[in-house]
């Protein structure tokens, strides 16, 4: 079970239950330094669920998680930014009575030290990097929703992060934010971070991503390079629903 | 990045000083003058305190009486032990700090509205308690040694410390790593512990200061009082008073619990002298007129007003057609 160099983050086995529902079912997930895992599936897949508990934001019933070679299972979600993983949220949660530039300061002071750098000088780099630099100064309630998903990413990754979870960053935005994004996640691989990408968006998704995880209804039904996995048969059944007379288990609604 | 004193904090403090210096022989002119000074010191150390985590930390606290009556208790028994009361000062803001972060290790997981009722709970059961401490006074208190006291002008000076070593505290939390933290959690706790912030042990700490403070504000009113009593002390009115100063001044801001403070103490005053004890009822009313009006409190709206007059005078000609 030993991991392969380079692996950053390994979790073998999640279940998370919900009541009499099994939101995640017997998950693995695995991403190496400077790869890009796009986490795909219909909505109720399970993949924010999945998030949250690789972040610590809910305990997994069963399974393990190892970040760096660290069990990190049951840890507060603080303290598993401290290791160095860092997420953003579907719908962005931007410290709205804050300066932008404060906002990302929250990110440099408390996560992960950067070393060698003063956290000022680290925010204004993940400032310029997200293009968010000349609205440092205005309060967070005035960015409009592509800018408050930036933010969102320049604040994770001013935590200093060796793994991101990516909670859809090209969702609702128009083609040239979401290539901006794309541009974005690109540049952050190539320092290194192992990413983590839950997208609805699939240009987006299926152009980053070095493998695709596709969940439905919780389970893994398919992993693999982008352009196999979407040919995959049970992948195109759980996006597009099986002919209509087949009777096992409902559909997905689509 | 500002640095964590700057030039502004020293002419700040500077002027205040100043000011409560060249006030002092108008405010020890007389008994009721002095009281006045007094209380209006105490106000702004308790609002200010309160301000750390009710107003960064958006917890709102009902309980901050258990906090002040700790420290009057404190000051007040080791006064009686023989100790100088001003020398007690320091075991009267610890005694209170460790009081604070003891209950509030627990009660700050709570948010909301839980938290505020699990205050109101913890300072009443601290105020019933402390009503049957027989070595403490018991219900009846303790009368203090008026022949040890440090007189109206070493008062006025002890009060005028504290409240500029409160309002200095507020600031410099405010742009501190801790009040960073604390504004990112009242705006988002979620979103804060994802960015490495311990959500419950920044609260803790910020909380634990402003009980140090409160317990200081309640060493000062054993001093000046020379009377300290469980049912006042450990009030209830004493910690809705604090809520309700700050609201009106402008809560999360340096500047409103100052002003907060001045207005209650105008309004208790003025009210006091007609009609005893409802000045509470005529402070509620004030409450709801301005949480109507102008929720964020009358600190911003005054801040803002200077900031235009100044503007003017400085330019005057800048104004084109107005």
């Amino acid at each position: 079970m030993k991991s392969e160099l380079g692996e950053l983050l390994d979790a073998r086995g999640l279940v998370r239950r919900f009541g009499g529902l099994t939101a995640v079912d017997r998950v693995d997930l695995h991403v190496s330094e400077g790869e890009v895992l796009g986490l795909i599936g219909p909505n109720g897949a399970g993949k924010t669920t999945l998030f949250n508990l690789l972040a610590g934001q809910l305990r997994s019933d069963e399974g393990t998680i190892r970040l760096l070679e660290r069990d990190i299972h049951g840890l507060p979600p603080h303290r598993i930014c401290h290791l160095g993983l860092a997420r953003t949220f579907q719908v962005p949660r931007p410290f709205l009575s804050l300066s932008v530039f404060e906002a990302v300061l929250v990110g440099a002071r408390f996560g992960r030290a950067t070393p060698s750098r003063s956290p000022a000088s680290v925010t204004r780099q993940c400032l310029a990097r997200t293009g968010l630099s000349s609205r440092r100064d205005d309060p967070v309630r005035s960015l409009n929703l592509a800018e408050r998903k930036r933010l969102d990413l320049a604040r994770a990754i001013a935590s200093n992060p060796r793994v991101l979870l990516v909670d859809e960053a090209a969702a609702g935005l128009n083609p040239a934010e979401v290539r901006e994004t794309v541009d974005l996640l690109r540049d952050i691989r190539e320092a290194g971070v192992g990413i983590v990408y839950v997208e609805h968006v699939m240009e987006a998704v299926l152009d980053l991503s070095d493998r695709v995880q596709v969940l439905n209804y919780g389970g893994t039904i398919a992993v693999g390079p982008p352009d196999e996995v979407m040919r995959d048969p049970r992948v195109v059944e759980a996006y597009l629903g099986r002919a209509a007379e087949s009777a096992d288990g409902g559909g997905t609604g689509r | 990045m500002q640095r964590p004193v700057s030039r502004r904090h020293l002419v700040w403090t500077g002027a205040a000083v100043v000011a409560l210096a060249a006030a002092a022989p108008l405010l020890t002119a007389n008994p009721y003058a002095a009281r006045l000074a007094q209380l209006l010191f105490l106000n702004v150390v308790l609002a200010s305190a309160w301000n750390l985590v009710g107003g960064f930390a958006g917890q709102i606290s009902f309980g901050n009486a258990s906090l002040f009556g700790v420290g009057a208790y404190a000051t007040s028994l080791l006064w009686l032990a023989g100790i100088p009361p001003v020398l007690t000062m320091p075991a009267a803001a610890l005694a209170a700090a460790l009081y604070g972060a003891a209950w509030g290790w627990p009660c700050l997981r709570l948010r909301g509205p839980y938290f505020a009722i699990a205050t109101i709970g913890v300072a009443e059961a601290t105020r019933i308690v402390a009503n049957h401490i027989e070595a403490a006074g018991g219900a009846s208190g303790l009368t203090l040694p008026l022949e040890q006291d440090i007189g109206t002008v070493g008062l006025y000076a002890l009060g005028a410390v504290l409240a500029v070593v409160a309002v200095l505290t507020c600031d410099l939390v405010r742009r501190s790593r801790l009040g960073l933290g604390l504004v990112a959690l009242r705006e988002d706790a979620r979103a804060a512990a994802a960015s490495g912030v311990n959500v419950a042990r920044e609260q803790v700490k910020a909380f634990a200061l402003a009980a140090a403070l409160t317990g200081l504000g309640g060493a000062y009113y054993a001093q000046f009082t020379l009377y300290v009593v469980p049912e006042k002390v450990f009030g209830f009115d004493l910690s809705i008073s604090l809520v309700l100063m700050v609201l009106v001044g402008g809560i999360g801001t340096v500047s409103g619990p100052v002003l907060g403070a001045v207005i209650y103490l105008i309004l208790e005053q003025f009210v006091l002298a007609s009609l005893a004890d409802i000045h509470l009822a005529a402070f509620g009313a004030l409450l709801i007129f301005i949480v109507l009006m102008e929720p964020r409190g009358l600190a911003p709206r005054l801040v803002q007003a200077i900031s235009l007059i100044r503007r003017r005078f400085r330019r005057p000609e800048a104004g084109g057609p107005a």
